[in-house]
């Protein structure tokens, strides 16, 4: 007992190390530094998750909305075991990705430990000292609430009960899932379709982050009756509204059960690749495939000038790494997803107050390099030591991280000056927004390249969130990006009297004069020989 | 033939641990230093100290007349380096990182270029994986092929047979050799002292941060009485034969 402890504890600590010294992050208030403790590593999320419980556990006590409790509850339910959901895979996936692709086995495999030994670590670890256990959290304090609900309003007792018992359902499988995801980390990083699965996953994953209170809102705002038959026949979450109907209960539990197996012996699988001690040479005596012949591949080679390598190898480098590219392609969609809303109305004529609108878009979309351009550099990870043994200064390494993080700003560009040509009925605009944002995101992306080049360490070292004052970054980030929301909207109000139907273009001039002179500013500040 | 690097009283503390203590010595053109000397005995400082990252407290290191301290980013254009710690792009492929390295150092390699040394030091079979993917051996070919495609008049080569095997390490060792024939010098460290012996035109051997000993192998064997260079290096670096009888006696 005091072993598996002991050694659970050492791999929370390794797996904390690892993943901070390759993303900057670590488990909540898990550190390398501090002893690892139940309490410490469970709390801060436990917190977040109860009060999304309980922010949704009491729409129905409150009597929000039009519907009854029980309908409201039902949702509610659904809402608290999604987030529960979410939040277990999030977890689970994150600690045994790490332990994949870090190899955290190998180093056991050397010890006299058998793998009973590793795999009760291997849990403790995850559970107690890596915040897996905080994810219950999300459905507790909501069924209490659903409890209390029973005693004030005219509520079922059984929708409680069902969510405790979905609960722990959704708990078991979301915790077979992230070990099952988790365990291909190594396969993620060879394999271009893992790799853009895992792209979409994580991208899932910071949208719902980002934009939970929305979703809650959303789904409560459109129930419908039709919506109700249609979850009733859901996994997990069916029996919330099927309870009372045999056929769909029926029909729910047999997908949960079904799921529950597939996931279940998939993550068994799984866990014998995870855990496993034993070479996999003695466990498969089975006659190895030779090779008949080498194969001969040709090889690809052309140097490209400088700015370009550099960028096609971050792009390279990006691509490789789904987490950090999700972290991207989150700001470009969240664009695109802001606008829309504006693609069910009809085209119309553009209005002068329209002018305010589509400044603030320039800024929007010109800020997206900058509010990325520090991943670009974090993507070097520990081949950033690299760089420092190169012939480059400073201030070059600067202009290509803020060139590798412009396509990016471009790719939403087009498609939202697409969408406001067409609303708006004037094609112009919509160039005119493209091209803003073509020659101001340099600029931005320089900026904000250039801040964080400023940061980085001067002896070689790994790049990663650790390696610059992410708090300083953050605070930089938004002021610049409220002091553009302002300049565009206060010069949108004294342009537009002023200067009529050519105001968007002189907004446009003056953002531009803006954002270069920063950009340039900031750019200069480094200076000019100075070696990485 | 000129100096390819000097370095000149160079002094270098880290806190209060002095690591290079007044160390002078020169690597000629044509020629092939072999630095030796025990672990932490600042080999890798040194090294480091040609390619301008780590700065000396007091003296001056030159690369090919460029001082490494004021104009670091010429001295590593002219330095081919090959770190002991092997630090590669690990994402990417064998290809993307030549061509990146090629691009950085302004190399006009084709791509038969490329294919040659890629069979030579038998990476092809691995051309579809990525580096991190790769041996410890091979990790240490692909950055050995990015240095024979810049064909650096200074060779700066820290632990380079770490990890090769023997036919690998014959390739290196022709290369080094071919390229100071045309005229580059080479500092090399290497713990395997047989190699240092066939390899050096002179070797140096430095302790505690200091240089205990100077010259071709054949003249400090005679110096010091030795048959190997092996019982040079331990009588330099102060090994004493009691260490052996530690060594018997630790399970009696």
């Amino acid at each position: 007992m005091q072993l598996e402890k002991e050694l659970a504890k050492i791999l929370a600590r390794e797996v904390a190390y690892r993943s901070y010294r390759r993303y900057g992050t670590q488990g909540l208030l898990i550190t390398r530094r501090v002893e690892p403790s139940v309490w410490r590593s469970n709390i801060l999320m436990a917190i977040i998750l109860s009060f999304i419980s309980i922010f949704t556990g009491l729409v129905p006590l409150l009597g929000v909305g039009r519907l009854n409790p029980n309908v409201a509850f039902a949702f509610s339910s659904v809402i608290m075991i999604f987030f529960e959901a979410l939040m277990a895979i999030f977890v689970v996936t994150s600690f045994t990705s790490v332990f994949m692709a870090e190899r955290i086995t190998e180093s056991l495999s050397i010890l006299p430990l058998t793998e009973k030994d590793v795999f009760k670590a291997y849990f403790r670890a995850l559970l107690l000292y890596w915040g897996g256990l905080a994810p219950i959290f999300a459905f507790i304090p909501g069924a209490i609430l659903g409890f209390v609900t029973t005693l004030y309003k005219h509520m079922t007792l059984v929708l409680p009960v069902l969510l405790c018992f979905a609960g722990f359902l959704i708990m078991l499988f979301s915790y077979s899932l992230g070990i099952a995801l988790g365990s291909y980390a190594r396969k993620v990083r060879k394999k271009v379709s893992l790799r853009a699965l895992s792209t979409i996953g994580w991208l899932i994953v910071f949208a719902f982050f980002y934009s939970w209170n929305y979703i809650v809102r959303y789904i409560l705002e459109n129930i419908t009756a039709e919506t109700v038959m249609w979850v009733s026949l859901l996994p997990f979450v069916g029996i919330f509204f099927g309870y009372e109907n045999s056929y769909m209960l029926l029909i729910s539990t047999a997908e949960t059960v079904i799921i529950l197996a597939i996931t279940l012996k998939w993550a068994i699988a799984r866990l014998k690749v995870i855990i496993g001690l034993t070479p996999i040479t003695l466990i498969t005596p089975a006659k190895l495939p030779v090779k008949e012949k080498v194969e001969v591949k040709a090889i690809k080679f052309k140097v490209k000038p400088a700015p370009l390598q550099f960028i096609i190898k971050d792009l390279t480098l990006l691509s490789r790494d789904p987490r950090r590219l999700a972290n991207i392609l989150y700001f470009v969609v969240i664009q695109i997803l802001a606008i829309l809303p504006v693609l069910t109305s009809e085209p119309r004529k553009w209005s002068m107050v329209d002018t305010m609108v589509s400044a603030l878009f320039i800024v929007m979309l010109s800020i997206l390099p900058g509010i990325t351009v520090d991943i670009i550099y974090y993507v070097e990870g520990e081949s950033a030591k690299v760089l420092y043994y190169m012939p480059i200064f400073r201030r070059k390494l600067a202009f290509y991280k803020a060139m590798s993080a412009v396509p990016f700003a471009l790719l939403s560009s087009l498609i939202i000056s697409a969408i406001i040509a067409y609303i708006s009925n004037n094609a112009t605009l919509g160039v005119l927004i493209f091209f803003a944002t073509l020659i101001c995101s340099p600029f931005i992306a320089l900026l904000f390249s250039s801040i964080t080049m400023h940061m980085l360490p001067e002896s070689p070292s790994a790049w990663s969130e650790a390696s610059v004052s992410r708090r300083l970054l953050t605070i930089v980030k938004l002021v610049v990006f409220i002091g553009l929301i302002i300049i565009a909207i206060v010069s949108s109000f004294l342009l537009i009297p002023i200067f009529g139907e050519i105001a968007p273009l002189v907004v446009l001039l003056a953002y531009l004069a803006i954002t270069s002179v920063a950009g340039t500013i900031a750019y200069l500040s480094i200076p000019k020989y100075k070696p990485l | 033939m000129g100096a390819v690097v000097q370095f000149e009283d160079v002094w270098k503390s880290f806190g209060s641990s002095a690591v290079i203590q007044g160390v002078s010595f020169t690597v000629n053109s044509g020629e092939i230093v072999v630095l030796l000397g025990p672990n932490g005995s600042g080999k890798s400082t040194l090294f480091k100290m040609t390619l301008g990252i780590i700065k000396p407290d007091r003296g001056q290191v030159l690369v090919e007349g460029v001082d490494a301290v004021a104009n670091p980013i010429e001295a590593r254009r002219r330095v081919g380096y090959m770190p002991e710690e092997l630090i590669v792009y690990e994402s990417l492929k064998i290809n993307e990182y030549l061509e990146f390295m090629s691009s950085v150092y302004g190399v006009q390699a084709d791509v038969l270029m490329v294919e040659k040394i890629i069979d030579l030091l038998g990476l092809r079979e691995y051309a579809g994986k990525f580096i991190g993917e790769l041996s410890h051996g091979t990790k240490r070919k692909v950055i050995l092929a990015s240095l024979m495609l810049r064909e650096p008049h200074v060779l700066v080569l820290d632990e380079v047979f770490s990890g090769l095997d023997p036919s690998s390490a014959r390739i290196v060792k022709t290369w080094v050799r071919e390229l100071v024939k045309r005229g580059a010098g080479a500092l090399i460290s290497t713990h395997v002292l047989p190699i240092a012996e066939a390899v050096a035109d002179r070797v140096l051997i430095i302790h505690r941060g200091r240089i205990v000993s100077e010259g071709k192998p054949s003249e400090l064997k005679e110096l010091f009485g030795a048959k190997e260079l092996e019982e040079v290096f331990l009588q330099v670096t102060g090994y004493s034969p009691e260490t052996e009888k530690v060594v018997r006696a630790l399970y009696e």
